[in-house]
């Protein structure tokens, strides 16, 4: 009979320990290390940021009496402002961290002062911030597209509705006090998000779909690239592109006008997908009209000297919803946006010249006259 | 110290006098074209296996900046060598030969890679059976993530000027063999640029098709080139940027695309 030992020789004779049980395994990893405490160089840093955000409760009276920014009515604006303050006195954290972080804040803020706190996101920026949702039939989806930009402490949100022939407009009107653009006829495609860039008052734009819900800790890492510097944070799409061969037209194309700009670090990541971010001021260095061909808005910034960067990966391809003109390799929309780029390239070669930054010095183009 | 050979230095006569000679048909079918520098160890296996793709057969050796005695060679296996003391510079050579050749067919090839006259034949009969411009279906590595920018540029020209069934396929690509009809429709001085070639054959609606595989990428000597500074690479992308160029003048800034009727005014 075998024995079943906890030690067994090994080859050399010496004893070995066994590996007590299989190798374990990872399903569900990714959601369990949110809830066990976040520990990082031996801080608990959610325990820190819980006390962080009672002590800002507390001392949150006497900063309205020295007069703060105009945001004191809204007190979600208030918990972001005493946050941001906090978080630029502790260092940088991962995002996980941080939003574990921000929400043991908010739980600190309102043990204080208990109100109502319905799991709030939190942004490391005081810079006003607008949301631009374009919205075309998107009844469906339109509903939890709000529910997460309420989440967040913005300052605008603008919906650009436009051609809807369904509920969409009553379901914004009824949801949110956001500015609604209400157009009858389409405007087409992107054109909304010029419109809306146009309309925005504040500083930071952050550009969305109605048809597409993103969570609100997602958006959270565009806002903090502008507000690092950024400014155009786009979405790092490279994650969810495969190889090479297995790609379509549009992405192929979109790489190619990045490293045709000298940006190969920038992948196929582009204006065209949702969501990004952008500041007011570089809207309007672009031109807002620009903003309605998103690729030629992004050549336009990167020929300007813009800081155009990627801040976080959003799942937009994998997860986008299928209609009738946008299935297939050669549909509708495929073909405008290989227009729109065909534009961008037009606008740089008019700007570089026909070889932008690819001159040829070594061909005797002469000799080949007759 | 250069490797010595082993054979005697008597024997190397007896090599010589068996080289392959080749005679040039008066009224050639096929123009097979070859821009030769300094490639004096592959051009005889080169222009022998070129000879061979057609009975009625021209091979145009265009020699530039050759100084390693090539173009003397090409001569004396008996190919026509059009001779430059300077280099020429990337696929203007071709250009010359094109401008050059009096068969119904022309056959792109180069002077450093030897391709078996299999793989050339299949290019030939596709253009006698109608093919305009018969490329080599190779794309190059493109089953990776970050695929090289010439890659994505020739995939890119192909998608723009509306054929990306032609995925990667590309007249930068040897051997290609085009019509003799086509090197007057595209007009040969822009054989020079070979993307820009092929965006004025399909803009004009010549046939162009992929015809044969010819894994060309593994024999392709990588002359100077290192990693991160590739100047053949900038000259390649930088020409697909020229082919877009004229195709954008040609075809308005969209490219024939619509772009489903967007308001551009509302802003």
């Amino acid at each position: 009979m075998k024995m079943i030992n906890k030690k067994t020789r090994g080859p050399n004779g010496r004893t070995r320990k066994l590996r007590k049980s299989p190798k374990r395994s990872r399903i569900g990893k990714g959601t369990r290390s949110f809830k066990r405490p976040l520990k990082a160089a031996g801080i608990d840093w959610g325990e820190k940021a819980f006390r962080a955000g009672l002590l800002a409760a507390s001392t949150a009276g006497t900063l309205l009496e020295e007069g703060s920014k105009a945001s004191e009515t809204d007190p979600q604006k208030k918990v972001n402002e005493c946050w941001t303050r906090w978080y630029r006195s502790v260092k940088r954290l991962p995002w996980p961290f941080y939003h574990v972080a921000a929400a043991k804040f908010v739980a600190g803020y309102r043990k204080h002062t208990s109100g109502y706190t319905p799991n709030w996101v939190l942004v490391p920026s005081d810079k006003t911030i607008a949301a631009i949702v374009t919205v075309m039939n998107e009844k469906d989806t339109i509903a939890s597209v709000i529910e997460q930009l309420h989440r967040l402490p913005l300052h605008e949100m603008i919906f650009i509705v436009n051609g809807s022939t369904d509920e969409s407009f009553e379901i914004i009107r009824n949801q949110s006090r956001a500015t609604v653009v209400h157009y009858h006829h389409p405007l087409g495609h992107d054109v909304g998000r010029a419109v809306g860039a146009k309309l925005a008052e504040s500083e930071i734009l952050m550009f969305l779909d109605g048809d597409f819900p993103v969570f609100a800790e997602h958006l959270v890492p565009f806002i903090d690239a502008v507000e690092q510097g950024m400014d155009i944070a786009l979405n790092n799409i490279s994650p969810y592109l495969g190889l090479f061969s297995r790609r379509d037209y549009v992405t192929t194309v979109k790489e190619f006008v990045n490293r045709s700009m000298s940006r190969p670090d920038l992948g196929a990541n582009s204006l065209t997908a949702i969501p990004h971010a952008m500041k007011k001021q570089a809207a309007q260095q672009i031109g807002y009209a620009n903003l309605a061909v998103p690729p030629k808005a992004q050549v336009i910034a990167i020929d300007m000297g813009l800081k155009v960067g990627s801040a976080a990966s959003v799942d937009v391809i994998t997860r986008n919803r299928l209609r009738t003109r946008n299935v297939g390799q050669r549909n509708n929309v495929s073909e405008l946006i290989i227009g729109d780029h065909i534009e961008a390239l037009k606008t740089a070669l008019e700007r570089k010249g026909s070889r932008l930054s690819y001159p040829d010095h070594i061909r005797q183009r002469k000799l080949t006259l007759h | 110290m250069p490797k010595q050979s082993h054979m005697k230095p008597g024997k190397r006569k007896r090599i010589q006098s068996y080289l392959y000679t080749i005679k040039n048909s008066e009224s050639p079918k096929v123009s097979v074209i070859i821009p030769v520098m300094n490639e004096r160890r592959t051009i005889a296996a080169v222009i022998r296996h070129a000879y061979r793709v057609h009975p009625e057969t021209e091979v145009i050796v265009v020699a530039n900046g050759s100084t390693d005695g090539s173009a003397e060679l090409a001569q004396k296996i008996g190919a026509r060598v059009i001779r430059y003391d300077h280099p020429l510079g990337h696929d203007v050579g071709r250009s010359i030969g094109a401008r050059e050749a009096k068969g119904e067919i022309l056959l792109f090839t180069d002077g450093d890679i030897i391709i078996p006259t299999r793989d050339l034949v299949p290019l030939i009969k596709a253009v006698n059976n109608g093919v305009d411009v018969a490329l080599n279906k190779y794309l190059g590595p493109t089953d990776k993530q970050h695929v090289h920018s010439v890659i994505l540029a020739k995939h890119t020209l192909n998608i723009i000027v509306s054929n990306p069934d032609l995925k990667g396929a590309s007249m930068t690509t040897i051997p290609h063999a085009i019509s003799r009809r086509a090197r007057d429709l595209i007009g040969s001085e822009q054989l020079a640029i070979p993307p820009k070639a092929q965006a004025i054959a399909l803009y004009n609606g010549l046939n162009v098709q992929g015809v044969h595989y010819v894994e060309v990428g593994k024999t392709n000597p990588r002359r100077g080139r290192r990693k991160g500074n590739d100047p053949l690479e900038q000259l390649i992308v930088g020409d697909h940027l020229e082919a877009i160029d004229w195709f954008i003048t040609k075809s308005g800034e969209r490219g024939n695309r619509y772009d489903l009727s967007r308001n551009r005014e509302s802003v």
